[in-house]
């Protein structure tokens, strides 16, 4: 095959894979528009939602956390640990503060913050307690054993890899940075990819509540 | 000959020990940590105003075990971080260490660390020089975030 044969093939594979990917997006765009889904939300819904499947953790207090906590609320989560310095505490601060906006807003009733940990071996309930109610009060830290976190976090798709051990006995934990978004159905409803902003958030929120509303007329 | 050498040698270390940088730090903060927390995270806004290139290579703090320069990184939704040996601030430019990228990683604080609260931190330079910062601890960055 000669140099330029190989490039018009190249360049034609390339084509088909953007018109493809044009084709997929467009589509997607068009259909949640034509359901009136307002242009903010297009990227960030699931379509649709999705049940999350029967689960069992505990939170700080020792009191059981499964899906019927997740009934009747609005429930932000975000899957992380306490031994994490960077992406985690900036993420609850940014919750700390999402909370705060909503709290101006009145927006009733306020959301769940759910903080569920991917380093059960180190995050107990009392450390878990001690860690997310330092942000703000009303927030849950969940744990379990570990085939129960695994079932949410593949509901979810969230990928927790642990990092080797280094010299000073700390391990690090790479994982799914993005925040999910539960509706009073207990259904997967929107994900939030990083960098997370709590005026974006607070603003999304109450944007998703009046859809959701129109969409599930009581 | 040998005195020449010790000579030189001694004025060489004088020197590397006495140089200055010309980096400056702006608001350099510590990410306020429930008393559980094992890590926390600094940062800061490093300004050269010098015509070359500097680069951090290191620091040091009596108030954790250890102190390290670390970078997250979020690819596909994912969130790491990388150890970062060295990291450059470009002549009559900034580096900016702030929340979901470069950070210096605090680990095991020798006491427990609350708003308000000044700790020294010293930044060390590939040229040698040594910059001793006071880091504030806040709630949320000098920004508001």
């Amino acid at each position: 095959m000669t140099k330029h044969a190989r490039t018009v093939i190249g360049l034609l594979v390339l084509a088909a894979f953007v018109l493809t990917a044009v084709y997929w997006w467009a589509g997607r765009s068009w259909l949640l528009h034509r359901q009136g889904v307002p242009p903010s939300l297009v990227t960030i819904l699931q379509s649709p939602p999705k049940q999350v499947p029967a689960f069992r953790l505990g939170d700080q207090n020792g009191k059981v956390f499964d899906r019927a906590r997740l009934r009747g609320h609005w429930t932000f989560m975000f899957f992380g640990y306490t031994s994490c310095p960077d992406v985690c505490p900036t993420t609850l601060a940014t919750l700390r503060n999402t909370a705060r906006r909503l709290d101006q807003a009145h927006s009733d009733p306020l959301p769940q913050f759910v903080f569920v940990t991917v380093d059960p071996q180190r995050d107990t309930p009392k450390r878990l307690g001690q860690y997310v109610t330092q942000f703000d009060p009303r927030f849950i830290g969940a744990t379990g054993n570990r085939d129960q976190l695994k079932t949410l976090k593949d509901a979810f798709h969230v990928v927790a890899l642990r990092e080797p051990t280094q010299a000073n006995g700390n391990y690090e934990i790479m994982h799914t940075a993005s925040l999910f978004l539960v509706d009073p159905k207990a259904e997967l409803y929107a994900i939030f990819p990083p960098p997370l902003n709590a005026d974006t958030l607070a603003n999304l929120f109450q944007t998703i509540k009046r859809y959701y509303q129109k969409e599930n007329p009581r | 000959m040998k005195r020449l050498i010790a000579l030189t040698t001694l004025a060489l270390v004088t020197t590397t020990a006495a140089a200055a940088t010309t980096v400056v730090v702006k608001n350099p903060w510590i990410r306020e940590a429930p008393p559980a927390a094992s890590a926390m995270a600094g940062y800061m806004v490093l300004e050269n105003s010098g015509a070359t290139v500097q680069a951090l290579t290191g620091a040091t703090s009596t108030a954790f075990d250890d102190v390290m320069a670390h970078r997250t990184v979020i690819k596909n939704g994912m969130a790491s971080m990388v150890h970062v040996a060295k990291v450059e601030i470009p002549a009559h430019g900034k580096l900016v260490f702030a929340p979901g990228g470069y950070h210096l990683m605090l680990m095991q604080p020798k006491r427990a660390l609350h708003v308000g609260d000044k700790v020294k931190i010293t930044l060390e330079f590939a040229n040698g020089s040594k910059l001793p910062v006071e880091y504030t601890v806040r709630k949320t960055a000098p920004d508001g975030n």
